[in-house]
């Protein structure tokens, strides 16, 4: 967090450095698919395995992955001036389908999507790009036989109860049996629920600790975005504004993602619920993140108390 | 501890569990509140912005070119920096050029720091007061101020005769056809001087545009 901070205080010439981040995010994308270090987890080749440890590059590139557009796209460019990003995010969304992490290519698409808008509002090209996500979507679905099986169990998970729709009952189950209070911290069974630590922990959450306190964890992630998006707004460069409104949408986008998919309200991805779910990579990214926005938030509170200072002098004068 | 002693704790604590949470989430949101306060209290203090006018350029080049409009609001500050109410982007133009405020006799505008300005003639000035129509020069920037809230011309007439009798100059054409002074020069050091004090070591915001600015928002 403190990195994070100290970072984004100091970072003055984002545009100078931007093609050299660019490329290591792609570098650090593409890694699992070396043979040595790369590791096949879960149904995806989305880790890296270094010293006895296995990190997630995918976890890590997203505060990269948000400077990175967040300096493309300040200062309002035109569409051409916008494409060098647009294709580096597009690069990022091929590597990780082709790692079959489909989690992380719908937040980095719809994380690129949304802060095109918020810095152009150009909604025709915002338009045409989820028109082309939709489309990449449905042949996804046509071309990838584990699209298709999620899609179904999403449907009706009771079509394979025992096996692949087993995780996605038992999370309703658990979710049904908290009630508003919950079974009680330790007298629940979450651990019927397949990976109940980290995808389904929000499951495990409401069957222990009950519906009022799930949706309070909920309303504690709103307000984390509200604060979020007024520190976007009262950045003092578009660069930090953007920086700062992607970081949010991020959190917001992972977070929705992962309890609709908890819920089934979505199809299930293999996003984390950020700051809860088990996961090293995960709870580092978060936090750097977390950190960036502290950042911004100290140096809009700067900025406002000079001000003050210049109003009362102009006051006084 | 045994089971039931631990079922009966637990079974308790949950109701704790959710009323911690609960008095968390209404913390936080009295802290947002408190916040949004704070900031309405601010944008209270804040100069007036509602528009009183337009500067439009008569001579310029670069990126203030003949014909570029710039709205007035009722005070702020005229410079060359994103943070300026009138951002005109000219070399010659500082970063924090002058400050403006609108007055009942037109729009008085004071330079900071020295930085230079004329009038109509071109004769340097540290302050004017500009009223409808009236032209001015900010560093190499021909400017003219376009005033949708001026007072009326015959009230401005009335100000300036009341100030031209009180300088005793009997020589003053009494002609309406006549050649009138464009602009009034007040060249007098105002009451205290426009000075900036330094907030320890703020963050220079220079260093925040230090990119290379695509086009405008």
């Amino acid at each position: 967090m403190f990195v994070g901070a100290a970072f984004i205080r100091g970072w003055r010439q984002w545009k100078k450095y931007t093609p050299l981040l660019m490329c290591l995010c792609l570098a650090a994308l593409a890694s699992p698919f070396l043979p040595v270090i790369g590791i096949y987890k879960y149904g995806a080749r989305n880790w890296v395995g270094l010293a006895g440890f296995s990190v997630q590059p995918s976890e890590f590139m997203k505060p990269v992955l948000i400077l990175c557009l967040a300096s493309g796209f300040s200062n309002r460019p035109r569409f051409a001036k916008c494409v060098p990003t647009i294709a580096f995010a597009a690069l990022c969304c091929g590597i990780l389908l082709a790692e079959k992490d489909l989690g992380a290519v719908l937040l980095y698409f719809l994380t690129t999507v949304l802060m095109y808008y918020a810095a152009t509002s150009n909604a025709f090209i915002t338009l045409s790009g989820l028109g082309m996500g939709a489309a990449a979507a449905v042949i996804a679905y046509n071309a990838l036989p584990y699209v298709q099986d999620r899609v179904a169990i999403w449907q009706n998970p009771w079509i394979d109860p025992q096996d692949s729709g087993f995780q996605l009952i038992q999370s309703l189950i658990a979710i049904g049996s908290g009630g508003l209070f919950g079974m009680g911290l330790g007298m629940g069974m979450p651990r019927d629920i397949p990976l109940y630590h980290s995808d389904f922990i929000f499951a495990s959450i409401t069957e222990e600790f009950g519906l009022i306190f799930a949706v309070c964890l909920l309303v504690v992630y709103v307000m984390i975005i509200m604060r979020g998006l007024i520190v976007a707004f009262n950045a003092r460069t578009s660069f930090h504004s953007l920086t700062a409104f992607g970081l949010v949408i991020m959190l917001g986008l992972q977070t929705m993602l992962i309890v609709g998919g908890n819920t089934k309200l979505l199809p299930l991805s293999g996003v984390t619920l950020p700051l809860v779910c088990y996961g090293g990579s995960s709870l580092v990214s978060t936090f750097f993140s977390m950190g960036l926005l502290l950042g911004l938030s100290s140096m809009n509170a700067e900025d406002e108390a000079r001000d003050i200072e210049q109003l009362e002098i102009r006051e006084v004068a | 501890m045994s089971q039931s002693v631990y079922e009966l704790l637990a079974l308790g604590a949950r109701y704790v569990f959710a009323g911690l949470m609960l008095l968390i989430v209404l913390r936080a949101w009295r802290i947002t509140l408190v916040d949004s306060r704070r900031a309405a209290t601010l944008r209270r203090m804040s100069p007036q912005t509602g528009i009183s006018g337009e500067l439009m350029v008569l001579e310029g080049d670069e990126k203030a070119r003949r014909g570029m409009k710039y709205p007035v609001i009722k005070e702020g500050m005229i410079g060359a920096s994103r943070r300026a109410d009138i951002r005109i982007r000219h070399s010659s133009v500082r970063r924090r050029h002058a400050y403006f405020q609108l007055t009942e006799e037109g729009l008085r505008i004071r330079t900071h720091a020295g930085a230079p300005m004329a009038d109509g003639a071109g004769n340097p000035a540290r302050s004017l007061l500009l009223a409808d129509g009236d032209e001015f020069t900010l560093g190499r920037v021909a400017l003219m101020l376009i005033l949708t809230q001026a007072p009326q011309p015959a009230e401005i007439h009335r100000a300036r005769r009341r100030e031209d009798d009180a300088a005793t100059d009997e020589d003053a054409p009494d002609d309406l056809f006549a050649e009138q002074p464009v602009l009034r020069h007040v060249t007098e050091a105002p009451a205290r001087p426009l000075r900036e004090k330094r907030l320890g070591k703020p963050i220079d915001v220079d260093e925040y545009f230090d990119v290379d600015d695509g086009e405008d928002w």
